[in-house]
């Protein structure tokens, strides 16, 4: 072929459709990357037989072959514009006769078979894949409308009624007529070019209604989480989260009723915790229960079921959702009565799920009216996906204001506990003092004082009170107020120790109940009187024989009984010696190994300290006592209060 | 939440000498004279180490009341001489006791134990009449202070195992705490 013949050919109608061709392609190829069915490819390669053939047509302008590749081409067609739908062999039977007729008019054409049947006739075959393409499509009831769905059978009469034109326009004028090609095979072309713009047109269809869908979506979930949200207030209640909730749940998902449910904190059982609107059970209800509306609305509201029981509690067990969309036919749904309010005509549930943890269900149903779709099944999902998280948050929410309830307590107590002990420990010339406390988190019952009676005087207070937090705190003030207004007067530890007891004994509707130690001090004389009330002995480092004295009075607490008489014991301190007073948070101090300090152990770290001063110490006790309690959790508190006598 | 004192479903006080509940390792201790009137102040001494998380903290100090009160009165008859030890560990999901006394031991165990099966009997049968023998357990030495049912109580709580050592003078007793969760695993992906 020379370079004439292509001009020739280039300037017949060729160009026309060659210009044709490529907008076509490009048509479909845009099409292909915006929709997820595969369809448009199929029209990429129907674009690009069409230009193959009449590139090669111009080239060999043969009727026949023309007439070939239209029996082809519809038989593609016909495939292609079915390929969303399922066929079964009909597809095949069309295939089989379009491409039988191809076949013959080959065998015509190259060997002159069967010279008495018009090639016209044989082209006209293509009729059977057009009408199939029409035919063919049918969408079943549990199918869904996909795009290429809707293009084929929206699209099936233009396409029926161009191709036969076609065919009919071809079939007159023969196919090397060059009417033909000037204008039916570009009209062509142009019907397949709509079917690109028909389906563009049907995609944008879909986007707008898309976006419109989830402008509602965004719009009911903002309702959600506000509903959520604005329940958290002062007085945070789970329930009115919930009730709130439910109440969005219903309104947003087009329902008549709904339900929230949880599954339960302790047992593998969900219970139904939130009711809005009508919502007829779907479970069955017990046959002894009154069909009352009111009773079946209560009975509702606090039903529970284990996982995997009934239609809610497998909900709750599987985490898969539950679309029903017509009730009366659904054996799972039960049937509880005649009344109105007991009419279920269509359900959903779904569960809520949070980080793969199942933590309940929503359950939606509709009394009458129109039926659930999938676009409200759709919504439900969405909804209860983000309604988990809003009942995780809350409960959440729940917990840490529960802490922090915890965390205040022992905050408040150790702010009592530090404003009753005294600030700076007195100084009386020849004794002084040293003291540590440190409270064990949550606890802090410990108590000590040093009251200042006279300049040479003192009386040294150490206690423990039982119980904690600040309900301890609250004996501990009472017991300093007492021992704060008793010491002033000239009796002995024992009767004051009788006086806080009497004090305390019966009088408040709280567990009072503490030990205490006192020791009144004269630093001039020497002389000293030791009480106890069942608080830990007394070691006293003497520094005649060098050793640890221990000093105990048997007795009972203060606030077990009123009548209590204590008694007391008289001491001598010399220069040089040193009196420890301690709780037992010290002795019972245990190490990792599970041991516990010991007085052996204490009295030995005053034996090492003695040459200190007072306040040194004691801080060689607490070194002591942290390190050989090591990284094991302090229990209880500990306070050592100390007296030297300076040498 | 099962309960270790069943035994064929009824519930039973054991006497294993080699119970892993003896095991005190890490235990806190203290001791107490067996004074009656300080009961409840013992318990607080104790019970004031439980972490502040367990929620039915009133029930637990109950528990370990009556459990304390029996050591004081049947072990140890209220004799101040003798000593009440007491070996305790909490924490949010455990409360772990062991309680030993200095008295001959809890010699009506098996009577006990008798007497608490022919009670579910009755239960079973549904044998009311004679079940009303059944109400409270008494030995010849039970004042009118002894309801006899704290035994029950005693066993229904301690779902971890209520265990006597051999001489039946120290006993061993586990509560487990439900513990909570926020709903449940997604079947086929715990």
């Amino acid at each position: 072929m020379d370079s004439v013949s292509i001009a020739q050919a280039l300037s017949g109608p060729l160009l026309v459709k060659l210009v044709l061709a490529p907008v076509l392609g490009a048509v479909f190829l845009y099409l292909r990357r915006r929709e997820t069915e595969g369809l448009m490819t199929g029209y990429v390669f129907v674009t690009l037989f069409l230009a193959f053939r009449d590139i090669l047509f111009a080239f060999l302008p043969i009727p026949d072959l023309y007439r070939i590749s239209d029996l082809l081409l519809f038989g593609f067609l016909c495939r292609v514009a079915t390929s969303s739908f399922s066929r079964g062999p009909g597809l095949w039977a069309v295939l089989a006769v379009d491409f039988f007729a191809a076949l013959l008019l080959g065998l015509k054409a190259l060997f002159g078979f069967a010279p008495g049947l018009p090639s016209e006739v044989l082209r006209f075959v293509a009729v059977v894949p057009v009408v199939a393409a029409a035919v063919l499509p049918s969408i079943r009831k549990d199918e869904t409308e996909t795009p290429s769905r809707v293009l084929a059978l929206g699209f099936r009469i233009p396409f029926t009624v161009g191709s036969i034109a076609y065919l009919v326009v071809g079939a007159f004028l023969g196919a090397d007529s060059p009417i033909f090609h000037y204008a039916a095979v570009p009209l062509f072309y142009g019907l397949i070019l709509a079917i690109g713009f028909v389906f563009m047109s049907i995609l944008l269809k879909e986007l707008v209604q898309a976006v419109g869908y989830y402008e509602e979506s965004i719009d009911s979930l903002y309702e959600l989480l506000l509903s959520a949200g604005t329940a958290v207030k002062a007085e945070f209640s789970i329930q009115e989260v919930l009730d709130s909730m439910a109440a969005v749940f219903t309104e947003k998902a087009g329902a008549d009723g709904g339900a929230i449910l949880l599954t339960e904190e302790f047992e593998e059982a969900v219970s139904v915790r939130a009711v809005h609107g009508s919502f007829p059970p779907p479970f069955k209800l017990p046959e002894s229960l009154p069909r009352a509306e009111e009773r079946v609305v209560d009975f509702v509201r606090h039903a529970r079921f284990k996982l995997g029981e009934g239609l809610l509690g497998e909900v709750a067990q599987t985490g898969k959702q539950l679309f029903i969309a017509d009730a009366a036919l659904d054996p799972r749904v039960a049937r509880n009565g005649e009344e109105p309010w007991l009419r279920l005509t269509s359900f959903i549930a779904a569960p809520l799920i949070v980080r793969d943890r199942i933590i309940g269900a929503l359950a939606l149903s509709k009394s009458g009216g129109e039926p659930f779709d999938e676009r409200d099944f759709d919504r439900a999902k969405l909804l209860a996906n983000f309604g988990s998280i809003a009942v995780a948050n809350s409960f959440s929410f729940l917990e840490a204001a529960e802490r922090s309830d915890i965390e205040r307590e022992a905050a408040i107590a150790e702010g009592v506990q530090k404003t009753i002990v005294p600030k700076k420990l007195a100084d009386l010339g020849a004794f002084s003092f040293g003291v540590f406390t440190t409270p064990a988190r949550g606890v802090c019952s410990d108590y000590y004082d040093v009251i200042q009676t006279r300049a040479d005087r003192a009386v040294l207070a150490v206690g423990d009170v039982a119980g904690k937090g600040v309900a301890a705190g609250i004996v501990m003030a009472m017991i300093r107020s007492i021992l704060h207004l008793i010491t002033n007067s000239a009796k002995d530890t024992a009767t004051l120790l009788s006086w806080v007891n009497r004090g305390i004994s019966g009088k408040v509707d709280l567990d009072h109940f503490a030990t205490l130690s006192l020791v009144a001090v004269d630093a001039t004389t020497g002389e000293a009187e030791f009480a106890n009330a069942a608080h830990q002995p007394l070691l006293i480092y003497r520094k005649d024989s060098d050793a640890i004295e221990t000093v105990d009075i048997k007795s009972i607490p203060i606030g077990v009984e009123r009548a209590t008489e204590y008694s007391a014991k008289r001491l001598r301190i010399r220069p040089g010696d040193v009196l420890v007073m301690y709780t037992d948070g010290i002795v019972e101090a245990m190490n990792e190994q599970g041991r516990q300090f010991g007085r052996k152990n204490l009295g030995n770290a005053i034996l090492r300290s003695r040459d200190l001063p007072a306040r040194e110490i004691a801080e060689a006790i607490r070194d002591d006592v942290a390190e050989f309690s090591g990284r094991s959790r302090q229990h209880d508190d500990q306070t050592v209060l100390v007296l030297k006598a300076k040498p | 939440m099962t309960n270790e004192n069943l035994v064929n479903g009824i519930l039973e006080i054991r006497v294993d000498e080699n119970s892993p509940l003896f095991d005190k390792t890490g235990m806190l201790h203290k001791e107490f004279p067996s004074d009656f009137r300080q009961i409840r102040y013992f318990t607080l001494l104790i019970v004031q180490s439980a972490p502040p998380d367990i929620k039915e903290i009133n029930l637990l100090e109950q528990q370990i009341s009556e459990i304390i009160k029996n050591a004081v009165k049947h072990g140890n008859k209220c004799d101040v001489e003798k000593k009440v030890r007491v070996w305790y560990s909490f924490s949010p999901e455990h409360a772990h006791l062991v309680v030993e006394d200095e008295g001959e031991g809890f010699r009506d165990l098996e009577k006990w134990n008798e007497f608490n099966r022919r009670r579910q009997s009755c239960l079973d049968s549904g044998d009311y009449e004679k079940l009303a023998d059944f109400v409270s357990f008494r030995t010849i030495k039970s004042d009118d202070n002894d309801g006899g049912n704290a035994l029950f109580a005693a066993l229904e709580y301690w779902n971890g195992g209520f265990v006597f050592n051999q001489k039946r003078n120290c006993i061993a007793m586990l509560k487990r705490f439900p513990k909570r969760r926020l709903g449940v695993s997604v079947e086929g992906e715990s």
